[in-house]
């Protein structure tokens, strides 16, 4: 059992995971949590091979990508609760089609 | 070489100040008056040619380089001056001529409304002419060859109300450029080669080109020659020419336009010696377009066609000389031949302002509008008779001695001896033919205009008879060029002379029993013999042709812009564009704003970026 | 340690894969919860226990809040799962596979390192004293990123 590739394996999972709700689930707050499953994917391989070559920099990155990330999510969900539909649906991919103005 | 005196400058810089001149000035604010600075840069050319004559038989020779005109990468082309005692030579020839023709066109034009165009382009021409002979490379050469070529068309449609006037210019200037296509191949082909185009570079070192090069670039140089020139294949445009003004008739297509194919095989006269059974050939061209003239002169009724056709036979002679016998023969008969040629077309020049009203008015005249000028015009029956004894080669006249030295360099070859008797028969034979139908009693067919023609006014008969003086006396000019020329001119055999004295003896005994016989009509020979009439007129079938060949290539150009361009390659590029909206719309409906397909194209696109940026490293 | 390690990888691969096929968006986010909390264990199991404590403490605890708060929010009509896609639905499942093989692949190159690395006494004590050294910079300026963030969510008619 090789730690470096269970790490790599189940970032790589992680990541397409992520990507499958991007592409596949059908309400916004889904596609958000996608992207979560995204970033926290790369902290996985950030730490694990900041930890492996002894080097602060590299966990200095994952906190910050961390913390960018929770921004990320707040302004997303921001937006996405300010769309408001006539027929009283969970915001949809499909709501967002008109340029207005 | 010396380097330039001031009257070398004096060449190209009168007639550019003149024509500037008229143009910005006269010609906007009193056109009446072009033809004074213009007449002004004549003689300009003139003195200072003949001031270069004269330095020139004290053997000196003049060059110089006067800009850079091309520098490029391998390329280095100067604009420069050559004066050497070719050029001067002929120079001196066409100045005089020049400025003699340009005062007789003040008086033959004085009635045309256009008088100051005329004169302008008139003078565009003098100055190619100047800036052709005094080049000092191909390529210089090349771009005044074209001037002169531009000149003529502009000239010979110079009364562009006529169709048959814009026809003949079109006629001229396209197959001018069938020729120039070959000069400028040569041109290339000696870039190509040898990296240079200045005759000082080329002809001093002779090992530049090997001989079958020399043979290509000679036989290149020649089939331009044969397009200014008028030799066989090419000189469909020549008698067509004659649809512009007589003095343009008398200037260009006579005396100097027509000689600078002549002119240009004498300058490369170093390189066409080099190649195996080029000159043979050339001489064997020129002998052939020389009978050729000559039997369309004989038969033509139209007095300047006649005189066309002659132009033609004695540019083949000259040709001929230009490959039989060096440099001398041929520039001695341009010579002599610009001067007879040029009186003979301004004796035309004055029948047919003298006829003018009997003529209502027509730009020409046939041998059967005349008949007994004698009595009416008798400055212009001398200055004739003397340029048509001239161009017949009777001694002790000018052309005579011409016609031997031609003669003498021809006798080397069976085939063009006998060629070269042709056409001195042929030369007397039409030329007695044309003095005795025009000047000489009239004849019963002939519509008899005597009564009512007039003598042209002095300003057109003077240069007129001075010119066909300084033909007849030509004869002396031999000697001198010889030693211009530094060649030993190599006199005929007297059995040479005695048969070229014979067969014009011939020619004339045989024209005065053609234009005497039949006292009651038409000639009798013309209407029992139709078919050859037909035959002769349209030159054995070979105008026709060219104008088939034209025809075809016109037709093919329509072929390209009508068939291929309009209904295939038009139709097809609209198509093509009209796809791409097509496209839009199917693609369109297929797009509805939905974000997850976004994503995945992005996500797609983005892998297979990644993974051909993977494989590529 | 190891196959500690390779369980949680394994149990958060697991509900992350839950995660995509719940039906409702509340049983997403639990299981997202999971993955987190999966992703914490592993930070621990390398020794960079801080990184783990933040991880529990930012992602497990705020933004799972967060999270949960937006889906009660959101008026509770859920059509459907999936998308209305345009594609056809195996192209769009093609794509996060072809992601995973890509991934997969570009991992393998280099030599794996067989050991579960254990992180020394002073790293993270050197990763604090970056964050408030030579890096204090971009720690003030994705604080001022959060704090904008903050902003989003005050109402405009406020």
């Amino acid at each position: 059992m090789n730690a470096e590739l269970v790490a790599w394996a189940a970032a790589s999972a992680l990541f397409s995971i992520g990507t499958a709700f991007l592409l596949l689930r059908r309400q916004l707050v889904a596609m958000v949590v996608g992207i979560e499953l995204m970033v926290n994917a790369a902290n996985i391989l950030i730490v694990f091979h900041a930890v492996r070559r002894a080097d602060p920099q590299g966990l200095a990155v994952a906190l910050l990508a961390l913390a960018a990330a929770a921004a990320e999510v707040v302004v997303g969900f921001a937006l996405i609760l300010s769309m408001r539909n006539d027929e009283n649906e969970a915001p949809e991919s499909s709501h967002l089609r008109e340029l207005s103005g | 070489m010396s380097p330039l005196p001031a009257a070398a400058l004096v060449l190209l810089a009168a007639p550019l100040a003149a024509l500037a001149f008229g143009f910005f000035v006269t010609h906007r604010v009193r056109p009446r008056t072009t033809h004074l600075p213009i007449l002004a840069s004549c003689a300009a050319v003139a003195a200072a040619s003949l001031a270069l004559l004269g330095g020139a038989l004290g053997g000196a020779s003049w060059s110089g380089r006067l800009f850079t005109w091309i520098s490029a990468a391998g390329v280095q082309v100067h604009f420069g001056l050559l004066l050497d005692p070719l050029s001067v030579s002929v120079l001196s020839m066409v100045a005089v001529v020049g400025f003699l023709i340009h005062i007789y066109a003040v008086g033959y034009m004085r009635h045309d409304a256009a008088f100051s165009r005329f004169f302008l382009y008139f003078h565009l021409f003098f100055f190619a002419m100047v800036g052709l002979l005094t080049s000092d490379n191909y390529l210089q050469l090349y771009l005044f060859w074209e001037g002169v070529g531009l000149a003529s068309f502009l000239l010979i449609g110079f009364w562009q109300h006529k169709p048959t006037a814009r026809a003949a210019a079109w006629k001229a200037f396209l197959t001018n450029r069938v020729g120039d296509v070959g000069f400028l191949l040569a041109i290339l082909l000696l870039f190509r080669w040898t990296g240079t185009v200045a005759f000082a570079d080329l002809f001093s070192n002779p090992s530049l080109l090997s001989s079958q090069k020399a043979f290509i670039v000679g036989f290149l140089l020649f089939w331009g020659a044969c397009a200014k020139s008028a030799q066989f294949p090419l000189y469909v445009w020549l008698p067509d020419a004659m649809e512009g003004p007589t003095p343009v008739s008398a200037l260009m297509h006579a005396a100097t336009m027509v000689t600078a194919g002549v002119f240009l095989l004498a300058r490369s006269y170093p390189l066409l010696e080099r190649a195996p059974g080029l000159l043979p050939f050339i001489a064997l061209v020129g002998a052939f377009t020389a009978v050729w003239g000559a039997v369309g002169a004989f038969f033509r009724k139209d007095i300047k066609r006649i005189l066309a056709y002659s132009t033609v036979s004695h540019l083949g002679l000259m040709t001929l000389g230009r490959g039989g016998g060096g440099v001398f023969p041929a520039v001695f008969h341009l010579i002599v031949h610009g001067f007879f040629k040029a009186a003979l077309f301004l004796c035309a020049g004055n029948v047919i302002h003298g006829l003018h009203d009997s003529l209502g008015g027509a730009p020409t005249a046939t041998v059967d509008d005349a008949g007994g000028l004698r009595a009416s015009m008798p400055m212009t029956f001398a200055a004739f008779t003397l340029g048509a004894v001239s161009l017949a080669g009777v001694p002790p006249f000018g052309g005579f001695w011409s016609k031997e030295f031609v003669l003498a360099g021809a006798f080397g070859t069976p085939a063009l001896a006998a060629l070269g008797l042709l056409t001195a028969l042929g030369s007397s034979l039409y030329i007695g033919r044309m003095l005795f139908l025009t000047f000489l009693g009239r004849r019963s067919w002939q519509k008899g205009h005597a009564a009512h023609a007039h003598e042209a006014p002095p300003v057109m008969w003077v240069p007129v008879l001075l010119l066909s003086l300084g033909g007849a006396l030509a004869g002396f000019l031999a000697a001198p060029l010889a030693r211009l020329l530094g060649v030993e001119p190599h006199h005929a055999s007297h059995t040479v002379t005695a048969l070229s004295i014979a067969s014009m003896a011939a020619g004339f005994g045989l024209a005065w029993a053609a234009a005497d016989l039949a006292p009651g009509g038409e000639p009798a020979w013309r209407s029992r013999h139709p078919a050859l009439l037909e035959a002769v007129e349209s030159d054995f079938g070979w105008q026709p042709f060219c104008d088939r060949a034209a025809g075809a290539v016109a037709g093919a150009a329509r072929f390209l812009g009508d068939i291929v361009e309009g209904s295939i390659w038009d139709p097809g590029t609209e198509d093509a564009a009209a796809a791409f909206p097509a496209l839009s719309e199917v693609l369109g409906r297929r797009a509805r704003g939905i974000l997850n397909d976004y994503a995945l194209l992005m996500t797609a696109g983005a892998a297979g970026l990644a993974i051909l940026v993977s494989l590529c490293f | 340690m190891l196959t500690a390690f390779a369980l949680c990888g394994g149990l958060a691969v697991l509900f992350a894969a839950a995660a995509l096929i719940q039906k409702t968006l509340y049983g997403s986010a639990m299981c997202l919860m999971g993955v987190l909390l999966e992703v914490a264990a592993l930070f621990v199991l390398v020794g960079a226990d801080l990184m783990g404590f933040i991880q529990v403490l930012v992602y497990a605890g705020a933004v799972m809040v967060l999270i949960v708060i937006a889906i009660l929010s959101a008026p509770p009509n859920i059509a459907q799962r999936w998308t209305a896609s345009a594609f056809p639905k195996p192209a769009a499942w093609l794509v996060p596979l072809a992601v995973f093989a890509g991934l997969a692949s570009a991992g393998r190159m280099g030599g794996l390192e067989a050991a579960l690395p254990q992180a020394g006494a002073h790293l993270q004590r050197e990763m604090a004293g970056l964050l408030f050294g030579p890096w204090a910079l971009a720690v003030e300026a994705v604080g001022l990123l959060v704090l904008i963030a903050s902003l989003a969510v005050v109402r405009e008619d406020a």
